[in-house]
């Protein structure tokens, strides 16, 4: 199908379409705008307008005293990596055995992660709360590293055994009858199969991890392990000694950055995760 | 043909016993603190079911639900409705010679709200109501009006792009013959693109349905839940509740019954759907 003799669609649509679109962008571009202005500018020109001149140090502004905000973004870095890595760690072997090994518990392995994929975090946040207290780790960045990894682990597992299923038999058993065991087979064959889903996953997650708040809000009380959602709000409620608002803006933008580059660069291997998840059903 | 395979044990049981012990347990004594008189230190007393008597005769609680059913509406409906006659209409326009270039251009503005953290986009909303000068966020119809146009500005990208990639599917020369014999595009949609991505309308409504019972942060960056209390959804009720020192036990039956309706509404909803499969079969 190369040819198409038209466009059977009305191109008023299609306009519609793209004004829509680029509507959609308006607020982020708004604050690109915003974070770019001069002090006084942002003072006497509403959000809608443009400032005369660009100010990039805004961004730099944002990194030193009072805001420090380079730690925040180390905080949110650590975080969302550490949490990708535990997901993985326990998502993938347990795809391995329901996929591959066509584990009798599939059904009930799939319900499961399904299901705590659904319910809502505030039913298991408050004990998570209570238990990081009661062992000493309230505060701790690799508490939360651990509780968010586990949480991502039901939805890397039910992404990852979704398409590890359609892994041909025949590659599985011909790598057995080469003397291969379950654990070589595992590194040695799906995981370079898998390595294009497995990456999906990551950036899915990478990207879910980032933008987390009820668990950041719960365990990470200092101002000093914020992560940049907290960070960000937290400016915004003054508690820093009422923020520029220019550098405020300058600080969501830098805030938004690190996933919103990941989309732009990887934006078909991540709606190819949403639809791998979606199409199962 | 696929032999009985063994020895999987190893690799399903490390991590999926960390997955379900982790939130068994925290679900369990979620549970547990909502039969419970404590403020969250010191000594707590067992007072069976009176945090849910208590519950029940709380206006609030009433109110959140009330809220929680309307945000279906935005955080689900509209973006699946819209989602899908955007989706078909890029979908038809571009399929063919016309450059390529416009679908991603659509696809990423339309998912960049998903992208940004939440904290941050509600301040972006933030500002340009303030810079439109009106005050809509202090009146309660009118906050709730701006809190469900934010949750659609949110969660259409999501069914645009999971519809996007449903389309693909489709036989391109169906359409076109269709188009060929008169049928605008309202009865194509309606008739044959409509209808072939039933899986993903099941899986987006399922999804953004339950999201939209349990949604937390656009309500909480955007609203707070005010102007009185006009705007909470059950998930902001449980939170300000733990943190407004009220009653951790009150909270934490608060999110017990958030996540017992969800359960109840996914267990009904996938019962009914696995028996029209059937049924059609």
């Amino acid at each position: 199908m190369s040819r198409v003799t038209g466009n059977i669609v009305q191109p008023i649509l299609v306009r519609v379409v793209l004004v829509l679109a680029a509507l959609w962008v308006i607020p982020i571009w708004l604050a690109i705008v915003a974070g770019t202005k001069t002090n006084t500018e942002y003072a006497s020109t509403g959000i809608f307008e443009f400032g005369t001149s660009v100010e990039w140090i805004n961004f730099g502004m944002f990194f030193v005293a009072p805001f420090n905000f380079g730690l925040n973004i180390l905080n949110s870095l650590t975080i969302s990596v550490g949490a990708v890595l535990v997901s993985l760690v326990i998502a993938f072997p347990v795809s391995y055995a329901i996929s591959i090994g066509r584990h009798r518990l599939r059904g009930v392995v799939l319900a499961v992660c399904i299901l705590i994929f659904l319910l809502p975090l505030e039913s298991v946040a408050f004990p998570i709360y209570l238990f990081s207290k009661m062992i000493g780790m309230y505060g701790n960045q690799g508490f939360m590293i651990l509780t968010l990894g586990i949480t991502g682990s039901a939805f890397a597992t039910f992404l990852l055994s979704n398409v590890m299923r359609h892994v041909p038999a025949d590659v599985v058993d011909a790598a057995h009858i080469d003397g291969a065991g379950r654990w070589v087979t595992l590194t040695r064959v799906v995981w370079p199969l898998m390595l294009p889903t497995v990456l999906t996953v990551a950036l899915l997650l990478y990207v879910f991890n980032w933008n987390e708040y009820l668990l950041s809000l719960l365990l990470l009380p200092d101002s000093s392990s914020y992560t940049v959602p907290i960070a960000i709000s937290a400016v915004d409620y003054g508690q820093r000694g009422g923020a520029p608002g220019q550098l405020v803006a300058a600080g969501a933008v830098l805030g938004s950055l690190p996933s919103l580059i990941i989309f732009l660069f990887f934006q078909r291997t991540l709606v190819r995760g949403i639809t791998a998840g979606a199409s199962s059903g | 043909m696929t032999h009985q395979r063994r020895g999987y044990g190893w690799f399903l049981y490390p991590g999926f016993l960390v997955l379900v012990i982790f939130f068994g347990s925290m679900f369990v004594w979620n549970i547990g603190i909502s039969f419970l008189k404590w403020p969250g230190y010191g000594p707590a007393k067992w007072i069976g079911f009176d945090n849910y008597v208590h519950l029940f005769d709380k206006p609030e609680f009433w109110e959140s639900w009330t809220h929680a059913l309307f945000y279906v509406v935005p955080f689900a409906l509209l973006p699946a409705l819209i989602g899908l006659a955007l989706a078909s209409i890029v979908y038809e326009a571009f399929r063919g010679t016309i450059s390529r270039a416009l679908v991603p251009f659509a696809r990423a503005g339309f998912f960049l709200p998903q992208i940004v953290p939440i904290s941050v986009a509600g301040l972006i909303w933030l500002w340009m109501l303030d810079s439109l000068s009106v005050t809509w966020l202090a009146e309660p119809i009118p906050a709730l009006l701006v809190l469900s146009a934010f949750m659609f500005w949110l969660q259409m990208g999501f069914a645009f792009v999971v519809y996007l990639a449903g389309f693909s599917r489709l036989e391109p020369a169906l359409l076109e013959a269709a188009s060929l014999d008169g049928a605008g595009w309202w009865h194509r949609l309606r008739y044959i693109s409509g209808p072939a991505v039933w899986p993903e309308t099941s899986v987006i409504l399922v999804f953004l349905g339950v999201g939209a019972l349990k949604v937390f942060a656009p309500v909480y960056y955007l609203t707070g839940g005010g102007p009185y209390d006009s705007t909470i959804s059950p998930a902001t009720y449980a939170v300000t509740s733990f943190f407004g020192g009220r009653s951790v036990g009150f909270a934490s039956a608060v999110s017990t019954v958030l996540a017992l309706v969800i359960l109840v509404a996914v267990v009904t909803v996938l019962t009914i759907s696995t028996r029209l499969r059937r049924s059609n079969r």
